[in-house]
């Protein structure tokens, strides 16, 4: 509405001036509030309209690549794209309605600044102010810190639209309908592409999947979960956020006094499962069953049929108690066991019992069919004594036998982090042969393991998989990268994608005000 | 959705951009309109002010930039080639050891320099007067006839500046309710 007021703006003044007789009209008014402007000019004044005027281009090109560097440096790709379209646009936009107006400077008046083309609108007003708007909607996080900005925002366009009057070489409506121009593009493209709600601006590394839980969202989870599930819960919170890198996880109580585990999963879950799938397939080649998801209730769907196929496998996972559509398609949420009292393999003592159990359960992993895929310290709990398996969502039916060898590799470091890696060994040689073993062990490397575990290990510093090789019968090391046309192709377009698009960027730097001489 | 009209606006974006360039902003200053004007705000202290009342044939503009520090025009020819031909209006002209032409219009001197007229011809041409002038700087690719340049030469206007000043107050009376 607000956006779609400022456009009118614009608008209207591009029917009035493109009609003669209107627009003469109003350049006559308009030229008498330039000379009464010119009546007040002063050498000190003039001197420091000039600086300001000289400082918009500064100002615009900082703004504008102080917002490329902080989305970049945050992985805010979207917000990049959104910020550059806009700043693109503007500049069309404003190029495309000077052309077809094509008014003139203020004539009869002299004109103490710098200028290009014609009047109608004021391109580097406009580019300021599209440069600005677009860096605080990407860099300032939504809040009191942002409202007090718009101020800041709003003062330096006033300074400097006040700068380019006095000067006399924008009329006012020149200043306005690019103040306008400036300022409906940028936030009509972030609303439409990037949203607040769903594209937050925050500056936690990794955490960009979670959601915030606020009123409107509580009361769509308690009334999900009571029409969905029958359980009627008193309290949502958030539990563990700073664990989790994916899902938003959440701890529901209900009113007869019982807790459960939910994970609340939105759109953004989606596409960041399509992008880091993507980005694997770049960088290893097709790494098996590594199709993204297309729809998000399948993606959950895929979850909560992983922990019900893991039940009945008699692998030890927490029961689910269903899944709650919050917003089809956009929002739903896992709902099930709570494990009260359970911690991190990492955080709790290893003893031989737990190790053999932790083995056991691979062994159960493999005669299933099945593998975790993403065994971790973080995803391997503790719960009364007995390991419990968290996280199924990369899990994975009729694996590869290089697969079901990672989960053992992964298994083998995350129980010797905890103990010793020839207690360990000697325990494994028990459940598995010595050529599955070796086979695990030729697996453990890069991509296989996951970045906690890889962290753990450099912590750790006992060289736990350098041990594991030593005890290991000499096993061929297994080829990870895997060349396929699909591979090439996706390369290549991603080269040619990045090329040129930062091609047209750099062409058109100067137009959008990032160039600032 | 949401990816559709990303790509949407990514399109519409590069799409839009056709043309970007400060280079275009300005059609060819015709004789008439209100690029006329912009051309004379761009040396205000010009007594002429050029313009063309139409391109020939054969000739297209390729870029026009009008600014406080003077108009440029690039023509580009389907015989002399691209930029065969740039035009300049600036508040003064050094024309060096460029020969003196016979003088066709009071308070305009002419002069030029040809570097080259075979195989490629290349020269600086200059309209002086008060206040301002107009470089024509001409180079044709191989083969192609010097004649060209009076093709456009002779395209080329020169304004009083006090007739655009006189439109202009025209102008402004009419838009005016009680005097029009």
């Amino acid at each position: 509405m607000w956006g779609a007021g400022t456009l009118a703006v614009v608008a209207v003044c591009f029917v009035v001036l493109v009609n003669d007789g209107a627009a003469r009209w109003l350049t006559v008014r308009e030229l008498d509030l330039l000379d009464g402007l010119e009546n007040l000019r002063h050498a000190w004044l003039t001197d420091l309209a000039r600086f300001v005027q000289d400082s918009v281009g500064w100002v615009t090109a900082v703004a504008g690549w102080a917002a490329i560097v902080v989305s970049l440096w945050w992985r805010r790709v979207r917000q990049l794209l959104v910020l550059l379209a806009g700043l693109l646009a503007v500049a069309a936009i404003s190029l495309g309605i000077a052309r077809t107006v094509a008014r003139p400077r203020p004539f009869g008046l002299e004109l103490l600044g710098e200028w290009v083309g014609f009047s109608h609108p004021s391109r580097p007003i406009a580019l300021l102010v599209a440069a600005l708007v677009g860096a605080v909607l990407t860099t300032v996080p939504d809040g009191r810190l942002r409202r007090r900005v718009w101020v800041g925002v709003a003062a330096v366009v006033v300074v400097a639209g006040l700068a380019e009057l006095y000067l006399g070489v924008s009329y006012l409506t020149d200043v306005l309908a690019a103040i306008a121009i400036g300022t409906a593009v940028p936030i009509l493209l972030h609303r439409a592409i990037a949203p607040e709600r769903v594209f937050p601006v925050r500056y936690r590394r990794g955490r960009s999947a979670h959601v915030d839980l606020d009123d409107e969202r509580v009361d769509a989870i308690v009334t999900g979960v009571d029409h969905q599930l029958g359980l009627a819960v008193s309290e949502v919170r958030t539990h563990g956020l700073e664990g989790s890198a994916g899902s938003t996880p959440l701890e529901l109580r209900t009113a007869d006094g019982q807790r459960l585990f939910a994970k609340l999963y939105a759109r953004s879950h989606l596409r960041a499962d399509r992008y880091y799938k993507l980005w694997r397939r770049l960088l290893y080649g097709r790494l098996e069953d590594e199709y993204h998801f297309t729809s998000l209730r399948r993606f959950v769907q895929y979850e909560d049929y992983m922990l019900l196929l893991m039940a009945a496998n008699e692998i030890p996972v927490p029961r689910t108690h269903g899944i709650v559509e919050l917003t089809p398609e956009r929002e739903y949420l896992l709902v099930g066991e709570f494990l009260e009292g359970a911690v991190e393999i990492g955080s709790a003592p290893v003893d031989v019992p737990l190790i053999d159990e932790a083995l056991g359960m691979v062994r159960r992993l493999w005669n299933a069919g099945l593998a975790h895929r993403d065994i971790k310290p973080a995803n391997v709990m503790v719960h009364d004594g007995h390991i419990r398996l968290i996280d199924v969502a990369f899990a994975e039916v009729l694996p590869s036998p290089w697969r079901q060898a990672v989960d053992l590799a992964d298994m083998l470091l995350v129980l010797a982090l905890r103990s010793d890696p020839d207690v360990v060994w000697e325990r494994a040689g028990l459940q598995f042969t010595a050529d599955e073993l070796g086979e695990a062990v030729a697996s453990a490397r890069g991509v296989t393991l996951p970045s906690q575990l890889r962290t753990e290990l450099r912590r750790d510093g006992r060289s736990l998989l350098e041990r594991f090789k030593e005890l290991a019968p000499r096993h061929e090391p297994i080829r990870l990268q895997r060349w396929s046309v699909a591979r090439v192709v996706s390369l290549l377009a991603g080269v040619a994608v990045a090329v040129a698009g930062a091609s047209l960027v750099a062409a058109n730097a100067d137009n959008i005000g990032l160039v600032p001489w | 959705m949401v990816k559709i009209r990303g790509a949407v606006a990514v399109v519409v974006a590069v799409g839009l951009l056709a043309g970007c360039s400060e280079q275009e902003s300005a059609p060819v200053p015709g004789c008439d309109g209100d690029t006329a004007v912009l051309v004379a705000e761009s040396v205000p202290g010009a007594s002429l002010v050029p313009c063309f009342t139409e391109v020939p044939a054969g000739w297209s503009h390729s870029g026009v930039l009008i600014s406080d520090a003077g108009t440029r025009v690039e023509f580009n020819s389907d015989r002399a080639g691209d930029d065969a031909a740039v035009l300049q209006f600036q508040d003064s002209c050094d024309v060096g050891e460029a020969v003196t032409l016979p003088a066709r219009e009071d308070g305009v001197d002419r002069f030029e320099r040809i570097m080259e007229v075979s195989p490629s011809f290349r020269s600086d041409r200059y309209l002086v007067f008060d206040g301002g002038c107009v470089e024509w700087q001409f180079h044709f690719s191989p083969g192609s006839p010097a004649s060209l340049s009076v093709e456009l030469s002779v395209a080329l206007q020169l304004l009083e500046r006090s007739e655009i000043e006189e439109r202009l107050a025209e102008l402004a009376a009419r838009g005016s309710p009680e005097e029009g």
